[in-house]
């Protein structure tokens, strides 16, 4: 069988002009910090939006994706999204799509060589208490070249 | 009076309700390096590692080649190929490595597990790491296992695929698939990126295009001339069509040209190609005239218009 193989596909997280910062305790790593969040007093992170829903609320910011092709022969990719993990409590966001274990595609178009604003949404049900308000889970994204 | 105090208990009951919603984010920041395996029941990657030969000039990204691979062969056949990806940061990065089928429903990718389609051409897929240190495990394949890449390093696994002796499906993502192993903060949530090369597969003559009428749009104050067209794949192969867009005067004398940006169509898919004229025309008869490259053939149609 004849193959012929292609470029390359880079991808890197970058801070949104107007979404929370990251920022990193060691190089390489970084943070996106939506600080301590609460009904009454709200967020107190600059960037970081929050709404107050009927029995939740909902802590958003924005940030961007960054997809590269040095050699140029990929003109967009699909972005897909999912958690790592099934969240029993939280409902997470993603450009409005709501995030399951199953991955989903976010962007089946995404154009490479521009970052790409991403909008994240959590939303807290009220009846959470401070023991089992932590949210601990991870967003996998997936990004293949069309 | 017990209103206020209902109230008063609401308002404390709430107060209390916060949440600490720290995102740790893989920012991905390059040398060289071992690739590790881990394995299933192996212990997850330590802790961020800095390599003190980082080159600061290098954007923390993660990056995986080639992105595409284009493979011609017929039925039954095999097509090993090795993919490499680079992990540009700081941190030690886990990877899954797994193959899903693409399919075209509806008009839009989709991306399905390996051995949910019939005739599943991912499902034969066959992972062998290279240049790697096995932690206990006698690796080679490892279609359940995962890739460790320490931090300014790459690793590479060769892949290998055996197309069915009868199958619709003509690609397949080769997933580097991030995974929930990642240090990230103790409270929050990680996001992990996960990179795949499509392979896509031309296992007949059987490919068709076909293009429908071109729209011409014309410039505007904020906008330059755009010639579009839609193409359908209503073949069985792939195909990855190269077109550029003649506009002629109304003499038939070449005036300028537009390139579309090239896209690949997969089996039932269907696309706009769009090209934009940076030119100003000047008032008058014009036709625009766009031509397709794609194995071997040209497709071509035209349109007239006319600028006041």
């Amino acid at each position: 069988m004849q193959s012929q193989g292609q470029g390359s596909i880079a991808v890197a997280f970058v801070t949104s002009p107007d979404g929370a910062t990251l920022s990193g305790a060691a190089p390489g790593r970084g943070a996106l910090n939506l600080g301590t969040v609460s009904y009454s007093s709200g967020a107190r992170t600059p960037n970081v939006q929050m709404r107050h829903l009927e029995g939740r609320f909902v802590v958003a910011t924005r940030f961007g994706m960054n997809i590269q092709d040095t050699a140029q022969r990929v003109s967009s990719a699909t972005v897909l999204a999912s958690m790592a993990l099934p969240e029993p409590y939280f409902t997470l966001r993603l450009d409005g799509m709501k995030l399951e274990t199953t991955p989903q595609v976010i962007q089946g178009r995404a154009r490479i060589g521009e970052t790409l604003p991403h909008r994240l949404e959590i939303e807290v049900p009220t009846s959470l208490t401070e023991k089992n308000s932590q949210l601990q889970n991870a967003i996998i994204f997936q990004v293949v070249p069309n | 009076m017990s209103t206020l105090f209902a109230r008063t208990v609401i308002r404390c009951r709430i107060a209390v309700i916060a949440v600490a919603v720290t995102i740790a984010v893989c920012t991905p920041s390059s040398a060289q390096g071992v690739p590790t395996i881990i394995g299933p029941g192996s212990t997850g990657p330590q802790g961020p590692q800095v390599n003190a030969n980082a080159k600061s000039n290098i954007p923390p990204s993660i990056s995986l080649s080639p992105a595409v691979i284009m493979a011609k062969g017929n039925f039954s056949q095999q097509l090993t190929q090795t993919l490499t990806l680079s992990n540009n940061t700081g941190l030690d990065l886990a990877f899954e490595l797994v193959a899903e089928d693409v399919i075209v429903k509806d008009g839009k990718r989709i991306f399905v597990p390996a051995g949910e389609t019939p005739n599943s051409i991912a499902a034969t897929a066959v992972f062998t790491p290279k240049t790697v240190e096995v932690k206990g495990m006698a690796a080679p394949a490892i279609t359940k296992g995962a890739i460790l890449i320490k931090a300014y390093s790459s690793g590479s696994a060769d892949v290998r695929l055996t197309i069915p002796a009868e199958t619709n499906i003509r690609a397949v993502a080769l997933v580097f698939r991030g995974t929930d192993k990642l240090p990230t903060s103790t409270t929050g949530v990680g996001m992990t990126a996960s990179l795949a090369t499509l392979v896509t597969f031309n296992l007949s003559d059987n490919v068709k295009l076909a293009p429908e009428s071109v729209r011409v749009t014309p410039a505007s104050d904020t906008a330059n001339m755009t010639i579009a067209q839609w193409i359908a794949n209503t073949g069985t192969e792939p195909a990855l069509p190269e077109g550029t867009a003649a506009v002629l005067s109304g003499s038939g004398s070449l005036v300028g040209k537009a390139t579309f940006s090239p896209q690949r169509l997969l089996p039932g898919e269907r696309l706009e190609f769009t090209a934009e004229y940076p030119d100003q025309l000047r008032p008058g008869d014009y036709r625009a005239l766009c031509s397709f490259q794609f194995e071997g053939k040209t497709l071509t149609s035209d349109s007239s218009f006319k600028v006041p």
